[in-house]
């Protein structure tokens, strides 16, 4: 029986095969809206296990949705600076566990 | 540098001149309208996204082979950039502030003399800053004309029709890695 495309959760594009899904935890379901798994398509994984473009990505979505939502441009890329700062740090081969 | 047959060379040489004539035309036409406010050191447009024909690769590749820069660790550098570009989408490469593979240090171009045409007719007409992949928004002043840009793909993929050649668009990385496969199995 053929599988129904998984849905990128980054390009948002649905894929068939290759990719990677992950399950949340209950830590990281925060809201009752969250999906049970997250899933990637293959192009999208790549970016997002490397160590800088995956920080930048995550930063650039994040400064997005902070303009989107009425955050003044300064303060936006002051904010999503300290995330991509955050994240770098976070992912140095030390902190990966 | 290997020579091809002689109708390859005319169709590469049709191809650079192309290029040339169209670069020429877009910039005395858009010198007569605006001022380029484009700043020394800035790459901010090195980080957008963009796609070639394998052609194109293929002039380029030839350029950096001839003037030393065709190096293994560009290769590899090439090989990562390809992997990470190839079948992404625009939107998340923009977003992933990815690097041209041909930014060296201080910010400059190594290919710049024979750069692709989608870098030279992209002019920042504004703030600079606007440019960058992460402010791309209402603000950003940026001249890609991608009439011009469209045009003379769709010129290039006649001449690559010609010479019985590729005439798919991919990543600059991949442009130049097939460029080389092209040549060494010439």
């Amino acid at each position: 029986m053929r599988q129904m495309p998984k849905i990128c959760c980054i390009c948002e594009k649905p894929f068939e095969q290759g990719g990677e899904s992950y399950t949340l935890t209950k830590e990281e379901k925060l809201t009752k809206e969250a999906p049970d798994e997250l899933h990637y398509c293959s192009a999208c994984i790549k970016i997002m296990k490397d160590r800088e473009s995956g920080a930048q990505l995550l930063k650039g979505l994040y400064e997005m949705q902070l303009r989107k939502n009425g955050v003044n441009g300064n303060t936006a890329r002051q904010m999503s600076k300290k995330l991509y700062v955050k994240l770098i740090e976070l992912s140095k081969p030390k902190n990966l566990h | 540098m290997k020579s091809f047959p002689i109708v390859i060379e005319r169709g590469l040489a049709d191809a650079k001149a192309l290029q040339v004539q169209t670069a020429l035309e877009y910039d005395q036409k858009l010198r007569q309208e605006i001022i380029p406010s484009c700043a020394y050191g800035c790459a901010h447009c090195c980080h957008h996204p963009f796609l070639v024909t394998f052609i194109e690769g293929l002039l380029i590749y030839r350029w950096l082979a001839n003037h030393g820069y065709w190096t293994a660790p560009l290769r590899r550098y090439l090989k990562i950039n390809r992997d990470k570009t190839l079948g992404l989408s625009f939107e998340v490469w923009v977003l992933s502030n990815i690097t041209c593979p041909l930014i060296g240090g201080l910010n400059e171009c190594i290919a710049y003399e024979t750069r692709p045409l989608h870098c030279r007719v992209t002019y920042s007409i504004g703030e600079p800053l606007m440019c960058h992949p992460h402010e791309l928004g209402d603000e950003t002043r940026l001249l890609p004309s991608s009439e011009t840009i469209i045009g003379y793909n769709i010129k290039l993929q006649e001449i690559s029709k010609r010479l019985e050649m590729p005439t798919f668009l991919v990543p600059l990385s991949e442009a130049l890695l097939l460029g080389e496969r092209f040549e060494t199995n010439a």
